[in-house]
């Protein structure tokens, strides 16, 4: 009796439609999965710009001016995509919008941004959480972080606003403001002024309140306000 | 008595294993194989006075001020089979890059420089999308198609062959001499207000100059030809 030869291209092709219909399955199975990111990326914005805008859920803002053209903006981004709502940035109206946007600032959804700007470029930031750290800056600051610390590097900004709910504040300023405020709700303020007198409005109802090497004048051209709800407040003035 | 039934290739069968030789055919050359996404940044001590680029499709970003080294950082995306030559080097202040692709349409190469004052560029490309700003030295320019901005310019010379595509030129200082040649697209040229030797030849297209003063006496040249599109000169 005769054997059959093996018939290799039918037991391929069965094998092979058995592998067809599976990949569907198992494709369909990895949808229901996740894209993680960590990932980064910088840009140079040639477009004259005005006022640079931070509206940041999750992640920290770094900015630092110096004598420069352009605009460097870089940020480092890590999430997940089910998570991470708009992230980037674009120039509108001669405002460098930079934003994240996080369905929860407390999960997996976080970028950082570092901004090198030329001087004379105000600064805007909102953040939920994460702090704000400003390094040389001589123009406006806003900065209104929920949660973090915001610190000031030498800056030479004419007026500061600063609004944190709970996190600390530092900062000095190398020349002499119009306006400083500051508001915290939990966190400490040490804010060093060059050495003159100032407009002093300094409310602390949980801390201290500690004033050295500046003069506290009600006639004063400069105003110095801080409010803090717990925490202390030190305010001096630089040697 | 046993028979068997002569072996049939599965006419299914057939149609895939042409379709799948048909496949790099069908997907062009140079697409079979990983793809490559990478970005490398370099920080450039060797003293720069000219960028001498070579490459063939993606974009350039540049910035010049007070600073020392210079920063380029190169992203690159291409089939692997496709990615030609991509080097650079400094000899005698002259960084000198050269990006290739083996098969058209197939790479994009995106450089990024903040380079020191006064640094002037040689580009020869074919698609591109360039954008120079505060750039103090000499432009010249070599495109097929694209577009290209100059932002602040204090270049005292650019030059700029563009086949289709526009050119859009900001100066913040006079410069001695521009010259644009494009065959399809629209030229606009903002220049400090003052004196030019106006040479502007739209083919099949408007001219209009606004702010500046057309005299064939002035030592600064304005020469652009475009023939089929606009050309818009403002003095700022």
């Amino acid at each position: 009796m005769a054997e059959h030869e093996p018939r290799l291209w039918p037991r391929l092709w069965r094998r092979l439609r058995r592998v067809g219909l599976t990949l569907p399955v198992l494709a369909s199975a990895c949808m229901w999965g996740d894209v993680l990111y960590d990932t980064s990326q910088r840009a140079l914005i040639l477009d004259p710009v005005e006022r640079v805008r931070f509206t940041v859920d999750s992640g920290e803002v770094e900015v630092y001016a110096f004598n420069r053209t352009a605009i460097s903006l870089f940020y480092a981004l890590t999430g997940s995509e089910a998570e991470i709502g708009e992230v980037g940035y674009e120039v509108v109206d001669a405002e460098l919008q930079a934003f994240i946007s996080c369905d929860d600032p407390e999960g997996f959804c976080n970028a950082n941004f570092n901004v090198e700007v030329p001087y004379g470029t105000p600064i805007v930031a909102t953040t939920r959480n994460g702090g704000v750290k400003l390094t040389g800056v001589d123009a406006d600051v806003v900065a209104v972080l929920a949660g973090g610390n915001f610190e000031g590097v030498d800056l030479n900004s004419p007026s500061l606003e600063v609004e944190v709910e709970a996190g600390d504040v530092t900062a000095n300023l190398l020349t002499t403001p119009v306006t400083v405020r500051v508001t915290v709700g939990v966190g400490t303020v040490d804010l060093t002024l060059p050495a003159g007198s100032y407009r002093c409005e300094l409310q602390a109802p949980g801390g201290a309140v500690l004033t050295t090497g500046v003069l506290c004048d009600p006639a004063a051209a400069s105003l110095v306000k801080i409010d803090v709800t717990t925490g202390d407040i030190h305010l001096q003035g630089a040697p | 008595m046993m028979s068997i039934r002569p072996h049939r290739r599965s006419p299914r069968l057939g149609a895939g294993i042409v379709a799948l030789l048909a496949l790099p055919v069908l997907m062009g050359p140079g697409k079979c194989g990983f793809v490559l996404d990478y970005t490398e940044t370099f920080l450039i001590t060797d003293p720069v006075e000219h960028v001498v680029l070579g490459a063939d499709d993606g974009s350039i970003v540049a910035t010049e001020y007070e600073r020392s080294a210079t920063m380029l950082k190169r992203h690159t995306f291409g089939f692997e089979p496709s990615l030609g030559t991509t080097e650079w080097s400094v000899e005698d202040g002259v960084l000198t890059l050269e990006a290739r692709c083996k098969y058209e349409g197939n790479c994009r190469f995106d450089h990024m420089f903040e380079l020191p004052l006064g640094v002037g560029f040689d580009i020869t490309m074919n698609d591109a999308q360039i954008s120079l700003g505060y750039i103090g030295g000499d432009i010249e320019l070599s495109l097929l198609t694209g577009w290209f901005r100059g932002v602040r310019l204090l270049s005292p010379n650019v030059s700029i062959e563009l086949d289709e595509g526009d050119v859009d030129l900001d100066f913040a200082a006079p410069p001695e001499t521009v010259t644009v040649d494009v065959r399809a697209g629209d030229v606009v040229v903002a220049v400090p207000a003052g004196s030019y030797r106006c040479v502007l030849v739209a083919d099949a297209g408007a001219t209009t100059t606004n702010g500046v003063t057309c005299d064939d006496a002035a030592t600064a040249v304005l020469d652009v030809h475009v023939q089929t599109g606009d050309i818009a000169v403002t003095g700022v």
